[in-house]
C-alpha cells in the first residue's frame, strides 16, 4: 500500500538512538520512554515531510524539542524561585560541569522560542558546530548566529 | 587517545545508521582507526542497543507508538505492523557483533592494494531510471517511487571482484550481483558496465540504498551484507575492501 509505514521497523532501527537522547536530556526513566514514543508519533503524522535520506537527524532534533518542551513544562509547574534556582546553579557546577549549563538554559527555556532553545542544545552541550546545528535544523548559519547571540544577550542579563 | 575534539554523540549515533553525508562521515571512519576512545564510544552504543533491546524497552515503545497512532487516526493510510521476530533480533545482534568485531581488529588504517587499479578513479554506482522516453541518469539522494523501473550501472575502475545489493526502508536485503551465490563476483574490464535486470522499487518506506563492496580478490558477501545492515560499512569493511554507495529516497505517498 502507498503510504504505509513500517512503525515496527522505524522503531527498531532509530528507537535505542530516540531513548539514548530522550534519557540523556529528561534524566527520567518513565519520562523518556513516554517522550520517546512522542517523537515516533511526531515523525509518523509528519511523514509526508520526512527527510527519508536520512531521518536520523530529524527523529534527534525532534526528540530534543520533545524533551526540552517537557523540561519547559515541568519548570513552569515547579515555579522554582529565583534563589531556589540560582542555588541549584551553584551546586550543579561541583557534580558537572555541564549541569550548571544546562540549568542555565532551562531557565532561558521558558523565555525563548522552541528552536532556539534547541539550537542552544545542540551547540552548546552537544557541541555540535554552527553548520551542523544548521544542517540539523533546517536553517541557515547566519540565522542560527543571530538566535545564538540573542540568548547569549539574555544570559548576560541573567548573571 | 587522542587531544582531538572530540565527535559529539548525535554524529556518532548517525555514523552507526550510516546516516551521515560522506564529508562528515569520512573523517569519523578513518578516526576509528587510531582513537581507541572513539572505538569504545562506538561499541558501547552497540552495548546499549543490544541492552535496549534485550530488556524489551524498544518493543515496549513500538507498542506505545503503535497504540497512539491506532488512536489518533483509524482510518489513516498508516498501516502499523510488527516487524520484530525473533530471528531479526538474533539477526541484529550477530550483524552488530561482526561490525564492532571488525572494527576493534582495524587498528591500524586500511591500505589498498596496487593491481591494475586505474589511478584516481573509485568505483561507483550509477542509476538510471526506466522514463516514456527512454531512460534518465538519478542522482544520489533523488527521489524514487514505488513502480519506477531503474537500471544499476557500476564502474569498476580497476577493481577485479565485487557484490552489488540494496538495502530497504525495511532493511530488506536485495542481492543485484550476483543475484544468487555468497561470494564477489568478478568485474568486467569496462569503464562502466550496466547490469542485465532492471529493478521495480517496491512500497519499502524512506529509502533504498545501494551499496557496490570491491575488492581484489574473492570474499564472502554474507557478513558484508550483514554489516550493511546494522552499521555503516565504511566502519565494518575488512581491509583490502572499499566500498561506493548510491541512495534513493521513497516519496511517501499518503
Amino acid at each position: 500500500m502507498n503510504g504505509e509505514l513500517d512503525v515496527g521497523a522505524l522503531v527498531d532501527r532509530y528507537g535505542p538512538m530516540v531513548l539514548r537522547r530522550c534519557r540523556q536530556l529528561l534524566r527520567n526513566e518513565d519520562e523518556a520512554l513516554d517522550a520517546c514514543q512522542d517523537v515516533f508519533v511526531r515523525v509518523i503524522e509528519r511523514r509526508a515531510r520526512l527527510d527519508v535520506r536520512y531521518p536520523s537527524s530529524l527523529l534527534y532534533t525532534i526528540a530534543t524539542n520533545v524533551c526540552l518542551n517537557r523540561i519547559r513544562d515541568r519548570a513552569r509547574r515547579a515555579e522554582p524561585t529565583d534563589a531556589v534556582r540560582l542555588a541549584q546553579i551553584a551546586r550543579a557546577g561541583a557534580v558537572d560541569g555541564t549541569s550548571d549549563a544546562r540549568m542555565t538554559l532551562d531557565w532561558l527555556f521558558t523565555r525563548h522560542p522552541a528552536s532556539s532553545r534547541t539550537i542552544a542544545v545542540l551547540h552548546y552541550l552537544d557541541g555540535l558546530t554552527l553548520e551542523q546545528v544548521a544542517a540539523h535544523t533546517g536553517l541557515s548559519v547566519t540565522r542560527v548566529r543571530t538566535r545564538l547571540k540573542q540568548l547569549r544577550r539574555s544570559l548576560t542579563g541573567l548573571v | 587517545m587522542t587531544d582531538r575534539a572530540p565527535i559529539p554523540d548525535v554524529l556518532l549515533e548517525r555514523y552507526r545508521l550510516g546516516e551521515l553525508p560522506p564529508g562528515e562521515a569520512a573523517p569519523i571512519a578513518e578516526r576509528i582507526h587510531v582513537d581507541s576512545v572513539l572505538r569504545e564510544r562506538l561499541e558501547a552504543l552497540g552495548r546499549s542497543d543490544d541492552d535496549l533491546r534485550a530488556h524489551g524497552l524498544i518493543a515496549t515503545i513500538a507498542d506505545g507508538v503503535q497504540r497512539r497512532v491506532s488512536e489518533a487516526a483509524p482510518r489513516s493510510a498508516v498501516t502499523v505492523r510488527r516487524r520484530r521476530t525473533a530471528s531479526w533480533l538474533v539477526l541484529a545482534a550477530t550483524a552488530a557483533a561482526i561490525a564492532i568485531a571488525v572494527v576493534a581488529r582495524s587498528s591500524s588504517p586500511r591500505s589498498d592494494s596496487g593491481g591494475d587499479r586505474i589511478k584516481g578513479l573509485r568505483p561507483a554506482l550509477t542509476l538510471y531510471r526506466h522514463t516514456a522516453g527512454g531512460s534518465e541518469t538519478l542522482a544520489d539522494g533523488a527521489t524514487a517511487r514505488r513502480g519506477d523501473l531503474v537500471r544499476i550501472g557500476y564502474r569498476p575502475a580497476g577493481r577485479a571482484f565485487g557484490v552489488i545489493f540494496s538495502v530497504d526502508g525495511n532493511r530488506t536485503v536485495t542481492m543485484h550481483l550476483p543475484v544468487q551465490g555468497g561470494r564477489a563476483v568478478p568485474l568486467a574490464h569496462e569503464p562502466t558496465v550496466l547490469l542485465d535486470q532492471a529493478y521495480e522499487l517496491d512500497d519499502a518506506p524512506l529509502w533504498e540504498r545501494f551499496y557496490f563492496v570491491t575488492g581484489d580478490a574473492p570474499f564472502e558477501v554474507a557478513p558484508i551484507v550483514s554489516a550493511a545492515r546494522a552499521a555503516p560499512l565504511s566502519a565494518a569493511l575488512p581491509r583490502g575492501l572499499e566500498h561506493a554507495t548510491f541512495a534513493l529516497q521513497k516519496e511517501a505517498t499518503p
